[in-house]
């Protein structure tokens, strides 16, 4: 078992606009994701969903310290890290929805978000099949010297397969920008990580590739977004690649059809006491930043434009027979 | 069976009632609510689809009793999938006015298993 980080959120040398930007973005998140649950449990919403409530500080913290022109690669639990990036709550819910209005045209669904113009490509569902799209992302920005870089969000299950070792090691090799984040949410699908891996953190595995990494508390917004500044900061001079762990929990179980048995329950309820949401939203009431009643004000409006969508989505226009054909490459 | 005043059928397994309705012979209004018609929201809470490879689970306890004030989120059924036992959470708040849904009993996904009075979401 491994324990919650203790550590309070530092926040004194940040302005209270850019604070609060951060604590939306992530109430933003954690609001689709239990909003969406409901759809499925009603029935609205067909098919399975992967959700991320528990881990919005490393989405958010990490898409906080890229620019709009650097790109993504997500995972099938790929909502959070879309919305962080820009996407609006239209276009995914829309796309959840099947509509052809949705950000793929209501071919992806919940697993393949994208936009290519805020510089998302649709998330990749095979686990670790983001890392070497990612470092040939990176390598591309090297080659054409764009001054982009790629951050490639996976999770721990990520970390035993073929295509995470090939992709960081030739990511090493070519020196390319890319800032791979390990999202490690301790469970792969039901597997705890020390059960497939004998190393203490991830960030050590790394280092056998030549690349520097570091165990960060994943729940702390900040301490994510200063390590991933400093990452992207690395890679766009040139000293790429880079790596971040960052130590998380998650709240729900591994698709909506896991009861989530495996987390033992004192666990459980540890980790759950260090919500990145409400670390964030303490520190800012500590601070001044906030009260409690304007904290609750902007989950509250944040849940009532969630509805205003959820009713828009129902009445978008489905894929036609025409649309079979287009944007398929074979 | 008391007469349906008027019935309209709005999207999404919302189904809206003028007082009085019953829909299994038991009376489910509640003592609290002032006489007359009342219009309130009867939200049909079907089974969802937990299942990993069926079409159906077994139920296994209510955890909630009719009459019971239930919030969005909460556990209100236990139930067993193919895979694990694992409870369901309720849609919507409001108050559970029946269950459908009978403890020891095999239902299939998309069933009603429920009537919750709702305000509005």
């Amino acid at each position: 078992m491994t324990n919650p980080p203790q550590a309070k959120i530092d926040i004194d040398s940040y302005e209270a606009g850019f604070l609060l930007g951060l604590y939306e973005r992530m109430v933003q998140i954690r609001e689709f994701e239990e909003g969406v649950k409901f759809l499925f449990l009603e029935g609205t919403m067909p098919g399975t969903i992967h959700q991320c409530q528990g881990q919005e500080a490393c989405a958010v913290g990490v898409c906080t310290a890229l620019e709009p022109t650097d790109w993504i690669t997500s995972t099938f639990r790929g909502h959070g890290h879309a919305l962080a990036k820009g996407l609006s709550v239209d276009e995914m819910l829309f796309e959840l929805f099947g509509a052809a209005t949705g950000c793929a045209g209501g071919k992806g669904g919940s697993m393949h978000m994208v936009n290519m113009d805020k510089g998302m490509i649709p998330s990749i569902a095979i686990v670790a099949g983001g890392v070497p799209v990612a470092a040939g992302m990176a390598l591309a920005f090297k080659m054409q010297q764009t001054g982009q870089v790629a951050a490639c969000f996976f999770g721990d299950g990520a970390i035993a397969e073929g295509a995470f070792h090939e992709g960081v090691n030739m990511a090493a090799i070519w020196d390319v920008p890319v800032v791979f984040i390990c999202e490690n949410n301790q469970y792969g699908a039901s597997t705890h990580v020390s059960k497939v891996m004998r190393a203490a953190t991830i960030a050590e595995r790394l280092s056998s590739y030549g690349i520097d990494g570091r165990r960060i508390d994943g729940n702390d917004v900040i301490a994510v977004y200063e390590a991933a500044r400093r990452a992207v900061d690395d890679c766009r001079a040139g000293r790429g690649p880079a790596f971040l762990e960052l130590l998380t929990y998650r709240r729900t179980g591994h698709s909506r059809r896991d009861a989530c048995h495996y987390q033992p329950k004192p666990e459980r309820e540890q980790w759950l006491e260090y919500d990145p949401i409400v670390r964030l939203g303490q520190a800012l009431v500590e601070a001044g930043h906030a009260t409690t009643e304007e904290l609750d004000a902007v989950r509250k409006q944040i849940l009532t434009s969630f509805d205003d969508a959820v009713e828009r989505a129902k009445t978008q226009p489905q894929p036609t027979l025409a649309d079979l054909t287009t944007h398929v490459l074979a | 069976m008391a007469k349906i005043l008027k019935e309209v059928l709005c999207l999404h397994n919302m189904e809206m009632f003028l007082w009085p309705i019953n829909s299994q012979g038991s009376n489910p209004r509640p003592a609290d609510t002032r006489k007359g018609r009342h219009c309130f929201m009867l939200y049909k809470f079907k089974m969802p689809d937990l299942s990993t490879t069926g079409d159906e689970v077994d139920v296994k306890q209510w955890l909630v009793n009719v009459g019971d004030r239930i919030t969005r989120g909460q556990a209100i059924l236990e139930i067993e999938t193919d895979k694990a036992v694992m409870e369901v959470e309720s849609p919507v708040e409001g108050v559970l006015r029946e269950w459908v849904a009978q403890p020891d009993t095999t239902v299939g996904v998309g069933t009603i298993i429920a009537h919750i009075e709702t305000e509005s979401r």
